[in-house]
């Protein structure tokens, strides 16, 4: 299945405030709507929906940490797949497809991803795309690295 | 005006500021009761859904230490007849409702809304059932219009015509 990310817009961002995550998953990330509505006020953060097919089966956030005092460094903070298209590996192409887009600016020496400890999918798919765990902060957030 | 209502006007200060990347994380953090929580989550969609139309602008309700609420209004946009305004996403937080905010909340809105200088009608919509709305609404001098089939009223507000 061809796997493509595509702007987020006035056309899709509704249906993509209506993916759904298993129970389980809803308290790992921050809902889509809060992610949108955050990075309508931060131009740092780039918004993506993916798409699978044509169909929309994802969300994700990434932002240049460039702003916060460290130049090279990207973050993807945000990475979901609605319930009915886990387990197809969409996250990890649309990942790889998101880390191409950030290589694309040249100059980019770390990506860094975070999650919760407990989310075991999460911690081994960064894992087996060779993120490297660092440290957890006050909140539990787990936060690997990726050096280019 | 009842007396409890004259002291709240008083002591209570409630102020509308636009929604910025400062205070956007205490907007984020606003807590409702239960029974009324569809409204917390639509508070992030209405922030969402604003940021790709021009002409829906958000407001973080504040008292004089900071955010207690929001609401957001849409000027017409190219579907819409001109002239038509409407106030949408109306809550304050449960640790703060109660003193009046809501309401003058809504009359600050609606002073802002008139500088538009083209208005003719200001909508609102809630659940029939919701009697706090309905109240806050009515003292503020909107009509109910009817239930839509989408099972809301709609009251609407227009402007003294003198």
């Amino acid at each position: 299945m061809e796997i493509q990310l595509k702007s987020v817009t006035r056309q899709n961002f509704e249906d993509i405030t209506d993916l759904r995550l298993l129970n389980h998953q809803r308290d790992y990330l921050a809902s889509n709507a809060f992610s949108i509505a955050q990075a309508s006020f931060h131009p740092e953060m780039q918004t993506r929906a993916i798409y699978a097919g044509g169909e929309l089966v994802g969300f994700l956030l990434y932002v240049d940490l460039e702003m916060e005092g460290r130049p090279g460094e990207f973050a993807v903070w945000r990475l979901m797949v609605d319930l009915r298209h886990q387990g197809k590996g969409y996250g990890r192409q649309a990942l790889l497809m998101a880390m191409g887009e950030i290589r694309a600016r040249g100059g980019v020496r770390k990506i860094w991803i975070s999650y919760q400890p407990e989310n075991t999918k999460a911690k081994e798919l960064y894992a087996s795309m060779g993120f490297v765990e660092t440290e957890a902060d006050e909140d539990g957030e787990m936060y690997a690295v990726l050096e280019l | 005006m009842r007396p409890y209502q004259r002291f709240l006007r008083k002591w209570i200060t409630t102020n509308l500021h636009v929604v910025t990347k400062e205070n956007f994380a205490d907007i984020a953090e606003l807590e409702l009761h239960e029974h009324q929580q569809d409204h917390a989550a639509a508070t992030m969609y209405a922030i969402a859904e604003a940021s790709f139309h021009p002409n829906y602008h958000c407001r973080a309700i504040a008292d004089k230490d900071g955010v207690v609420g929001f609401l957001m209004y849409a000027a017409p946009g190219a579907e819409e007849d001109a002239g038509d305004y409407a106030i949408y996403h109306l809550m304050v937080d449960r640790r703060f409702q109660g003193r009046g905010h809501g309401r003058r909340a809504v009359e600050l809105a609606l002073n802002e809304i008139q500088k538009h200088g083209d208005v003719q009608r200001i909508w609102s919509s809630y659940r029939p059932d919701n009697a706090v709305a309905k109240e806050l609404y009515a003292a503020c001098g909107f009509s109910e219009a009817g239930v839509e089939e989408d099972g809301e009223m709609y009251a609407v507000w227009s402007p003294d015509p003198y």
